[in-house]
């Protein structure tokens, strides 16, 4: 899904530069996304990962300018095909809104309307957008239904939502994002609210209509599991900033911040008995309005050094395009003379990690026969 | 299912009516002053003889759940009694008088509905703006004037200062044509609308406020409709179910509401008919009129139960 694009290198579909997102709240200002900058070249797919809280809605949203209330700040830039979309009048965001970029949101229950029938609900915005009549609606509603697979389209289009199953809920929304054809889709969780068995099943939907339609992706979940083998590149956000960010591969293979690293042990393992424990990161997120001096992630890293609650490290690109935020990357001799040293010096945040791997290592008949 | 629904209301129907019309019974025959006094000609009072016979024939003597029981047994019939004073059959009094609280009734809820709907809806969307901080004053004040000053004030405004429209008396439609009778109708209702329409305005407002925090409402945005449609197509909707139950629960406190308005306006409705009726010591009127208004509350909130559940797909299934 990437060769075909290779024309459009230089110019990406969309660009997203220094972009930060503040809200003034009673306690303070919450910089849910401080500084994040980003390409995404037409036809690819961005995953953006990171655990509840990281700012990774609060991100797609600023870019879609569909940030709700009166106390919020948004500043950079977000170009779509080379126009600011953070400062069009909002006269041509509704233009742009449905018809070149679209939204799937994470809980279907919640972001289709209980009392509108689903026909409308598909096909609205196509009749505003496209012009097409009412008749030619409902055709294009059945046929957009049918492209997500529902069973029985035609009885679907007058039902309503609560009449559909998760699952099918979600391949309504699905069916209505890509309705006008957008550029550039946002799936923010999409399949968080959902059956694990039906993930599986609206993740692999949403590949094949994006690599059909040659559309970009947007991709953004909490699980480095569903992103694995479905993204061209991944961004990896720590309260509200980018700490990784490369090709997928690279990111799985050539894992370099802790974070990441981190992230990529809590996934759950296929092999593994439903009931295993994962190794959860230890600790909380920060708190994002009163941040730690230095890495934001210092209090909960295994490899913490002085240096790390003190200064903050800047994101370093290498060659090969892979960024990280860290001064001790995973894989260094660097990392493995800190892990070595808090290890020794009994640090919890190490010995948690530290733990966690030796519990793994147990062969599973020993640890049954030990419980 | 929905028939095990329909038979659990119907039964609490009928106790609802029961306590309504025993409570009105009672309630009436505890106010002061005898009816026979009413009823007998001046200087009547030291005819003894009268007296007892005139009891004897309403057989006022029997014990108080006799006689309500024999009132309740000829109401389920239809009959409500006759007036001792003016000889007019209870029911004919309603239906003579019924047309006009009625229709003030009707269109003050139409006037507030069609008010209420849009300052509901502009107040929640542009939420803390001018028209909302300007509209939540005009309902702290429409809430705290009683109707019977509004209609006044009205009364000067509009006829005494701008001399536009008939302060008071009733155009029937039969006789003068709908205009005329509007001309009569409107102000009365204005007045009476006031309270329904600041309440119903906050409260559209508030479910607006609710449902435009909803994600679907963010989705609707997200593909590219315009705030308008939003508005009607996906907000309203499912804030107008609150809006009509509210109205439809008014339109039951209208009709005892209109009782103020007429005497303001001096309207041949019910309103003046049961004043009357108080004045007079006209017990079989006061009670028939009041289980009247009552029965008409009760019934009218019984099927916005019904309403309720058929509007919103979510209840209708269940
Ligand atoms: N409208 C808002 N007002 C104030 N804070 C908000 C608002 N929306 C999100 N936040 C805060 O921004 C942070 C990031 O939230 P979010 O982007 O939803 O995280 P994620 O999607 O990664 O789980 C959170 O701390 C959240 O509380
Ligand atoms: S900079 Fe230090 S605290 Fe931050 S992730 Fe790297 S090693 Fe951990
Ligand atoms: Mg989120």
């Amino acid at each position: 899904m990437n060769e075909a694009t290779t024309t459009a290198r230089d110019e990406p579909l969309l660009s997203v530069q220094d972009l930060r997102t503040h809200f003034s709240i009673n306690a303070g200002l919450l910089k849910a996304v401080d500084g994040v900058t980003f390409d995404l070249q037409a036809g690819q797919t961005l995953g953006i990962v990171g655990e509840s809280g990281s700012g990774k809605t609060v991100l797609s949203r600023s870019i879609m300018r569909l940030n709700l209330g009166n106390n919020v700040e948004t500043s950079g830039k977000a170009l779509f095909g080379g126009k600011d979309l953070l400062r069009l009048p909002m006269g041509q965001m509704t233009d742009i809104w449905g018809q070149e970029i679209a939204m799937v949101f994470q809980d279907p229950m919640t972001s289709l309307n209980p009392v509108v029938k689903i026909g409308r609900q598909v096909s609205e915005h196509v009749r505003k957008h496209l012009a097409v009549s009412k008749r030619e609606a409902r055709g294009l509603a059945v046929e957009l239904l049918k492209s997500v697979r529902i069973p029985e389209a035609e009885v679907a289009i007058d039902s309503f939502p609560h009449e559909l199953s998760g699952g099918m809920r979600q391949r309504v929304s699905i069916a209505i994002a890509l309705a006008c054809g957008p550029k550039l889709l946002f799936a923010d969780e999409p399949t968080t609210a959902l059956d694990v068995t039906v993930q599986h099943q609206i993740l692999n939907l949403l590949g094949l209509q994006q690599s059909e339609r040659d559309m970009a992706m947007v991709l953004v979940t909490h699980d480095l599991g569903v992103v694995a083998g479905r993204t061209d590149e991944i961004i990896v956000m720590y309260a509200g900033k980018i700490v990784e960010q490369s090709r997928t591969r690279q990111i799985f293979q050539n894992t370099s911040h802790p974070y990441t690293e981190a992230l990529l042990r809590s996934i759950p393992k296929t092999d593994q008995p439903s009931h295993t424990r994962l190794a959860a990161i230890a600790g909380r997120p920060p708190n994002l309005i009163t941040m730690p001096s230095g890495c934001s992630f210092s209090p909960r890293c295994p490899y913490a050094q002085e240096r790390c609650f003190e200064e903050e490290p800047p994101l370093t690109v290498t060659k090969e395009g892979h960024a990280t935020a860290c001064w001790y990357q995973v894989g260094t001799e660097a990392n493995r003379a800190a892990w070595d040293k808090n290890l020794a010096a009994g640090r919890p945040a190490t010995l948690a990690v530290a733990e966690g791997q030796v519990i793994d290592e147990v062969p599973l008949d020993i640890g049954a026969g030990g419980a | 299912m929905l028939g095990k629904v329909l038979a659990v209301r119907t039964v609490r129907l009928i106790a609802t009516l029961f306590a309504v019309s025993l409570l009105t019974f009672l309630l009436v025959e505890q106010l002061p002053g005898d009816p026979i006094l009413a009823i007998l000609p001046p200087g009547g009072l030291d005819d003894l003889e009268t007296i007892e016979r005139i009891r004897k024939e309403l057989r006022l003597d029997d014990p108080v759940l006799t006689r309500y029981f024999r009132w309740a047994g000829d109401a389920l019939q239809g009959d409500l009694g006759k007036s001792y004073i003016t000889d007019q059959p209870v029911s004919d009094a309603i239906k003579d008088r019924i047309p006009v609280t009625m229709e003030l009734a009707l269109l003050a809820t139409l006037i507030a509905a069609f008010l209420a709907i849009p300052i509901g809806a502009i107040s929640a969307y542009r939420e803390g703006g001018y028209f909302d901080r300007t509209m939540s004053a005009f309902t702290t004040a429409a809430l705290s004037i009683p109707g019977f000053l509004a209609g006044i004030f009205f009364i000067w405004l509009f006829t005494l200062k701008f001399n536009w429209l008939p302060s008071t008396g009733w155009n029937r439609i039969t006789d003068k044509g709908l205009l005329a009778n509007l001309q009569t109708a409107i102000l009365p209702a204005g007045a009476l609308a006031l309270a329904p329409l600041a309440i119903n305005a906050r409260l559209i407002r508030a479910d607006m406020i609710g449902t435009l925090k909803e994600d679907y409402i963010l989705s609707a945005k997200a593909k590219g409709l315009r705030d308008r449609y939003i508005l009607m197509r996906h907000a309203l909707r499912p804030s107008s179910l609150t809006a009509i139950t509210v109205f439809a629960l008014q339109l039951g406190g209208l009709i005892g509401g209109t009782v103020v308005i007429e005497t303001v306006f001096a309207l041949p409705g019910l309103g003046t008919r049961l004043i009357s009726g108080i004045y007079q010591r006209d017990v079989v009127m006061i009670q028939g009129i009041t289980l009247f208004i009552a029965t008409v509350y009760v019934v009218v909130n019984a099927l916005v139960d019904l309403l309720y559940a058929a509007l919103d797909p979510r209840i209708r299934r269940q």
